[in-house]
This record gives structure tokens, sequence and C-alpha cells, in this order.
């Protein structure tokens, strides 16, 4: 999509905007400023981005949605401390925020990314004239932040491989599965039937896969789980195997990401050796109540030992306690695949399985707790 | 009574439902065209709206305006990045 200019990223709707809730509130309540046909007056202590930090100027109103998403991963960007402090020592811990505050908070979101404007990663600019959207238009917020991966897999854009089914034949956008409640980083329908002490108690999630699975695929597949599917896989495989295992197909993965502040103008950059299309089975690195499965689909991610070198020597010292290739939950789910044609497409198809051969012999130790020590024999 | 009911219901109908918004739509490519919409002055919203002229939207309401008083401003990117982030 072309980048808007500048007049139309601030365009107003005159005919709508008025109209609606926050038209009847006037502009200064939310942006400050002055009323003034001067620009420089007007513009004098102006709030751009009223939807910056917390409180802000939609928590007057939506409290309750605003209290929860101070928490949301969306918000807090937990999911990057969680992996770096892991891999990191405390005392290199203020040389990792430099690193998250040039590189990683670009991605932070506020209520107005998704609900008014484009993401600054896409140019910015008001989706629909400042109207303030209920659904996030799903090309222009939610695959404008997750367009490399998911959007690519989800919309079918990888050359070759068709789209996600939810999308070719449902037209299904992201929030059908991903709820308000989980955006928001709600955890309300959790406690509304868990009431006891440890689910009030809940901690917010530290990386997307924390706690329940929420949006999952029994939610609707119901029958897959209940043992009423007519599917025989189903009922042998059971629990064993994350439903990406055999319903996705060929994902991108990403080598060595590196980052730095340009010498020319200051700004921070990041460049990656490689994105290649991959789709490895590996073993589930965190069993749990809610992802059991002994299988899951594995997608090697950007990080590399000496990617924040700019910062300082050796910044990540256990790089290894985590691996490289992880669970992922690829988005192009398809009810045939090739693995899933018979029996011996998967079992004795040492192809799909991540084995130590498939691994870069430095990664390898990092890897251990995902890599298949032996792939599932032929069945006769 | 009846006709005062009937009367009283018509009027509480939104002037302008919001049709032309499609929340329900996947995918939403399509940027709406406002370059056309000119308003003369828009009264002041709330509750300073006394016949005052709500200034930041006579500007931000005419794409003439903000073309004349728009600035350059230079994104900060990831200009130099390579690769996929």
């Amino acid at each position: 999509m072309a980048p808007l200019e500048p007049w139309q990223k601030v365009l107003v709707d005159a005919e709508e905007f008025p109209l609606t809730v926050h038209g009847y509130l006037p502009c200064t309540d939310c942006h400050s400023g002055t009323q003034s046909s001067d620009k420089e007056i007007a513009h004098e202590g102006l709030v751009a981005r009223p939807s910056d930090g917390a409180p802000n100027a939609c928590s007057e109103c939506h409290v309750d949605v605003a209290s929860s998403y101070e928490n949301s991963l969306h918000s807090t960007l937990r999911g990057y401390w969680t992996v770096l402090e892991t891999r990191s020592v405390p005392e290199n811990h203020a040389a990792i925020e430099q690193v998250i505050g040039n590189h990683c908070a670009r991605c932070h979101t506020t209520c107005g990314d998704c609900h008014v404007s484009q993401p600054a990663s896409v140019g910015g600019g008001f989706f629909d004239g400042h109207l303030f959207l209920r659904t996030p238009p799903m090309t222009r917020s939610c695959t404008a932040c997750h367009g490399s991966r998911v959007g690519n897999e989800y919309l079918g854009l990888n050359e070759g491989y068709p789209g996600d089914v939810h999308f070719r034949q449902g037209r299904m956008s992201c929030m059908d599965c991903h709820k308000n409640h989980e955006l928001h980083g709600d955890p309300a329908l959790c406690t509304q039937c868990h009431i006891n002490p440890e689910a009030a108690a809940m901690a917010p999630a530290d990386h997307r896969y924390d706690g329940l699975q929420s949006p999952s695929c029994e939610s609707c597949h119901a029958d897959v789980t209940l043992g009423t599917s007519d599917n025989d896989m189903h009922s042998v495989h059971g629990a064993d195997l994350a439903c990406q295992v055999c319903h996705s197909i060929t994902y991108t993965s990403c080598d060595g990401c590196h980052v730095a502040i340009s010498e020319k103008t200051g700004n921070p950059y990041f460049q990656t050796e490689a994105t290649y299309l991959t789709f490895q089975i590996g073993l589930n690195p965190e069993r749990s109540y809610t992802r059991p499965y002994r299988y899951v689909t594995l997608r090697h991610v950007p990080a590399t030992a000496d990617g924040f070198s700019f910062y300082g020597e050796n910044l990540l010292p256990n790089f290894n306690s985590l691996p490289t290739w992880v669970y992922t939950t690829p988005h192009n789910i398809q009810l045939r695949t090739p693995q899933a044609e018979s029996c011996n497409s998967c079992h004795g198809n040492a192809a799909l399985f991540l084995t130590p051969d498939k691994v870069d012999p430095v990664e390898v130790p990092a890897n251990r707790p995902v890599i298949v020590p032996a792939v599932p024999s032929s069945i006769p | 009574m009846f006709l005062a009911g009937i009367l009283l219901l018509v009027s509480c109908r939104p002037t302008n439902p919001s049709a032309s918004i499609d929340l329900d739509s996947p995918v939403g490519l399509d940027i709406p065209d406002l370059s056309e919409q000119v308003v003369e002055a828009i009264p002041l919203a709330g509750a300073e709206s006394a016949g005052e002229v709500n200034e930041c939207l006579a500007c931000h309401t005419r794409q003439e305006r903000l073309v004349a008083t728009a600035e350059q401003v230079e994104e900060v990117g990831e200009g130099e990045s390579s690769g996929v982030g």
C-alpha cells in the first residue's frame, strides 16, 4: 500500500467525525493545544498521540480496557525482556534496555495505533478520517506490523504457498480468532469461571505463549479433543501433536539479526543475514497442561549471540539457555497437507524433523531441548 | 398520544448512521477519499460550543489548508535496515 501524503495522514472526515461520540469532545480534551486559526499557536503544547503512556486520554473514559491494556504484550513488549533477561546477566541489563529502547520499542502499540491510525511502521496516518474503528482493519493495522511472517502466511503471499484456509475460504480476519479481551490483555474471561484466589492473582503474560491457549483451535474444532472426530489420525495422535504439525505448511524463518545506530543519520537500524522458508517439526520445549504436545512446529528466529555487539561485548553470555528454533504457530493452516497425506508421509520422513544435522553446530547446545534425536520410524 | 410517540421515535433516529464504515470488512485496503469534503465553519463541540468555531476541525477537514501549512518532517525510521524485521 502506498504511504499516505502528509495531509492525508491528518485529514479529519468533516461529515462523519463530528457525529461520532468522540466528535462531541473538544479536540483539546485529548490533544491539548489551543483553539486558534494560527497553526503555531494552535499546536503549542499539542499531544499528537494522546494514547501514549498510562494513564492517557483514553483511560479517562475507557477505564476497564485501559487498566488491563497496560499489562498486555502489545503494550509492555514483555516477551522481549523475558528472552533477553534469560540470555543476559543483570550487569548487562542497562545496555539491553538501551537496545530495546532503540530497536524494539517501535513495536509498542497504543490504543490509537489500532483504533485510529496506521502504525508507524507503514508511515502512520488516520485509517479513516480520524473515525474510531472498533475493529482494526486487518491489513492496515494487524498485518502492517505482523506482516513478514504472520501476514505473508495468512494472506498467501509466500510464493507457491496458499494462504490460510480460514482466510481463503472463511474470509476471517485476525480478530475473528484473536478477540478483544486477548488483545487488551484482559484476564477477565479466565476469572469469570476460575474464581479461586490463584486465578485472581494471575500474573500478566510474559511471552506470547504464556498461560492458556487463547485463541485455541479446539475452541471451534471441539470434536478433535472430544474424541468424536471421524478422522483416525486425531484419535491416534491425540494431544501428542500440535495442530500445526499436521495442518500447517512451509513458513518463514530468519537468521542473524544485528542492530546498530547509523553513523550517517544517527538512526537505529537492523540487518538480518537470511530469510528463508522452512517446515520443521521438533520437540515441544515447554510441555504444559494447555500445550501438552510432544511435537510442535519450530521456526528459526534471527537471534544471535553477537547481535548486540554494537552496544557492548558479550551482552548475552547465556545465549544458549534458550533455543533459536522456537515453538511457533504458523498462520497458514490447511485441511490437507503433504505431511498428513498418509502415515508414512510423516513417519520415517527425516526431511520434516529438526534433527541435529539441520542445526548450525554453534547452535546445537541451545537447541538440544527441541532437536528430535530419532525420527519416528515408518509404519510397515 | 400515539402520534406524539411516533414523532418521538422518529426524532430519536440517528441522523447519519455510520453505514459508510465497514467494521466487519476482513481487509481494509481502501483509503477513503476525503479530499473533497470542505466545511466552512464547524461549531466547537462539547461544553465550549456557544457559537464558537472549532479551529482544529476547520483546518483538519480541509486538504488545501493542510497542504499549505504542512512541514517537511523527517521520518525517523530504520532506513538503513535490511532483511526482514
